[in-house]
């Protein structure tokens, strides 16, 4: 220590001050005494001043050393203390310690002589203690502001140990995974959380590896995209970051892992991604299909010339007329090509969507009938009206219906229904018990061009998806390979419209 | 009397067809694969009826419809266009076409509407040889 040690002496007994004095001298460290030989005027000089160390007597004028140490303590006057007991007094020694006294020396010449070394060790071991209450403040104030940051993170943190089982849970994975602490807790994430299927199965436990082995390394892992299952069988995605926990000696004893939920975000990602493919493939196609009619007209005036001469070949006429029908497919693809790159301008109009639908089904009624499919109706009545091109939106529930009917060749059920969605919106499910969509067609079904029927053109469900856009509206799509799909659209509600 | 047509398109095929078309029709055809060109077709052999296309390098459809019709208010000019939008269809007949055809048309459809502008065109001459008798 830099400075003086500051030491108070409470003390009669001028010969045993001197001898005390005497020592702390002969020890070469820089002291500062000062004498007072009351209580009084000792809890005086402590309240007034500070001191490193009190050297307190057991018999003072105005009463009692160990009264007026309790007085002290309950002053709240922190100062270390060395209380002096008369020699062969082993039971005050003890109750003077128990009233927190650092140390005691006796009365006599030889403990004058070791005083300085008794002082030294008081200040060290009050500086200690002082030291380690400060620590265990900062300890738990430090504990107590990660767990409230931890708790409420939102994320899924969790702790694994080396072999995979889980040491700890926060809230933010119950909340993620479904699963509760108990549930999970001791128990290997492998077993629970990893989807069902086999092979996304397989790449998760493949890819855990791969992290686990980098992270067994000391290396921290970020931000991995990692496909989880929910408790009640829902899949999602989430971004996880790995980092090796270790313990006091830095031995690796497990990992610690941060997962945020991340499947909304990676389902409006994908839709921009959609959306961004559909527009530079609308621009695309707009050009191409600008081109493609201009010689096509030449092709088609050729044909009709050609065929209108009246002397013409049976085989020569067929081979005009089929001609000609290739033209009009070739015609209709273009068509169709433009209006997906632009379609045409919205008329929006207040409208009940349940006419809407109602109208889009008539032309339907005769390829019901020959494809044996039964229709059902589920139109919910008090509907509010909605802010749409009823043309467009028929166009939509046109493409769906008819896709439903495709997919259905061995006939089945064709299921309308329209409901009141989340926050006043509408909801229109176009369902069939078709065939399905194999899942990895599911992310193609938007693309342009992207079509399984040999007469279609694939541009369907990119059109009605644009439309559906300029509406502010969603298109979902659920479907399960042999059971049929469901194609469900939410229509806005209008704004500050309550009808 | 044989009628003059003049086709500005700068897609041979088309041009081409139009024109075998147009003669097997009994019309007289004159083309022209820029609108520059067919401007100074115009100019040189003053056609009865024009059939232009809408998107042409060099100078646009509608910059050729406006300076023909500056010369001559009124010939009839069809637009062909492979855009095929409103927008253009209405533009156009603000300028003063006489109508439009989206590309590809019908034969039946080319004919008819050149047809119903040459009539036009002969009825006008009439009117106007009427006039004169006076």
């Amino acid at each position: 220590m830099g400075r003086k040690i500051r030491i108070l002496i409470a003390e009669e007994d001028l010969d045993f001050v001197k001898m005390v004095e005497n020592a702390l001298r002969e020890s070469g460290g820089d002291y500062e005494i000062e004498r007072v030989s009351s209580g009084e005027a000792c809890m005086k000089k402590l309240q007034d001043e500070r001191f490193d160390i009190l050297l307190l007597d057991y018999s003072l004028p105005d009463g009692k050393g160990l009264d007026w140490l309790r007085k002290f303590n309950e002053s709240h006057i922190g100062v270390p203390t060395i209380f002096v007991t008369p020699k062969g007094d082993p039971k005050l020694s003890i109750e003077v310690m128990k009233e927190g006294v650092f140390d005691y020396i006796n009365r006599s010449a030889e403990c004058a002589k070791a005083f300085p070394f008794v002082v030294s060790r008081a200040v060290e071991g009050y500086t200690l203690m002082v030291e380690k209450v400060k620590l265990q403040k900062e300890l738990i104030e430090t504990k107590n502001f990660l767990e409230s940051i931890v708790e409420r993170a939102g994320d899924a943190i969790s702790v694994v140990d080396l072999e995979g089982r889980i040491l700890y849970w926060d809230e933010g994975a119950e909340q993620i995974y479904g699963f509760k602490k108990e549930e999970a807790i001791g128990r290997n994430l492998s077993d629970f959380l990893y989807p069902r299927e086999k092979t996304l199965r397989e790449a998760e436990e493949k890819l855990m590896e791969e992290i686990m082995g980098r992270v067994r390394k000391g290396e921290v892992v970020p931000n991995v995209e990692v496909k989880r299952m929910t408790k009640d069988g829902k899949e999602i995605i989430t971004s996880m970051t790995i980092s090796p926990l270790r313990d006091a000696e830095g031995k690796m004893i497990g990992a610690s892992r941060i997962c945020k939920d991340i499947t909304q975000m990676k389902k409006v990602e994908e839709r921009l991604l959609l959306t961004e493919r559909l527009t530079s493939l609308g621009e695309l196609s707009a050009g191409v299909a600008h081109e493609l009619r201009n010689p096509l007209a030449g092709i088609k005036i050729n044909t009709q010339v050609l065929l209108r001469k009246k002397d013409l070949p049976e085989m020569e006429r067929k081979l005009l007329e089929s001609s000609l029908e290739g033209i009009g497919k070739i015609q209709k693809i273009v068509d169709d090509m433009l209006h997906f790159a632009k379609p045409k301008a919205a008329h929006f109009k207040e409208e009940k969507i349940n006419e809407v639908v109602e109208s889009s089904l008539a032309i339907f009624q005769n390829k019901l009938k020959k494809g044996n499919i039964s229709l059902m109706v589920q139109k919910s009545e008090d509907l509010p009206n909605v802010w749409i091109d009823a043309h467009q939106i028929q166009q939509v529930l046109f493409n769906l219906m008819l896709n439903a009917i495709q997919a259905m060749e061995k006939g089945g059920s064709l299921t309308i229904r329209t409901f009141l969605g989340n926050g006043g919106g509408i909801g229109i499910e176009v369902k069939d018990t078709g065939v399905g969509i194999p899942k990895s067609h599911l992310k193609k079904i938007f693309d342009p061009f992207f079509t399984t029927k040999s007469d279609g053109t694939g541009l369907g469900l990119s059109i009605s998806l644009k439309i559906l856009e300029n509406h502010d509206a969603t298109l979902e799509v659920e479907s399960e390979e042999g059971k049929g799909s469901s194609f469900t659209i939410h229509l806005p509600g209008r704004r500050g419209d309550a009808v | 009397m044989r009628f003059k047509i003049l086709v500005i398109d700068d897609e041979p095929t088309l041009r081409h067809s139009l024109e075998v078309a147009l003669k097997t029709s009994g019309y007289d055809v004159l083309t022209a694969r820029t609108g520059e060109e067919g401007l100074e077709r115009f100019k040189s052999d003053p056609p009865d009826l024009i059939l232009l296309d809408h998107w042409l390098p060099g100078i646009n459809g509608d910059e050729v419809l406006r300076r023909i019709k500056e010369e001559d208010s009124e010939i009839p000019i069809i637009i062909m266009t492979a855009q095929g939008s409103i927008e253009i269809a209405v533009n156009s007949m603000k300028l003063g076409a006489f109508d439009f055809l989206v590309k590809p048309f019908e034969l039946d459809q080319v004919e008819d509407l050149i047809q119903k502008g040459i009539d036009r065109i002969r009825l006008k001459k009439e009117v106007e040889w009427l006039r004169t008798q006076y």
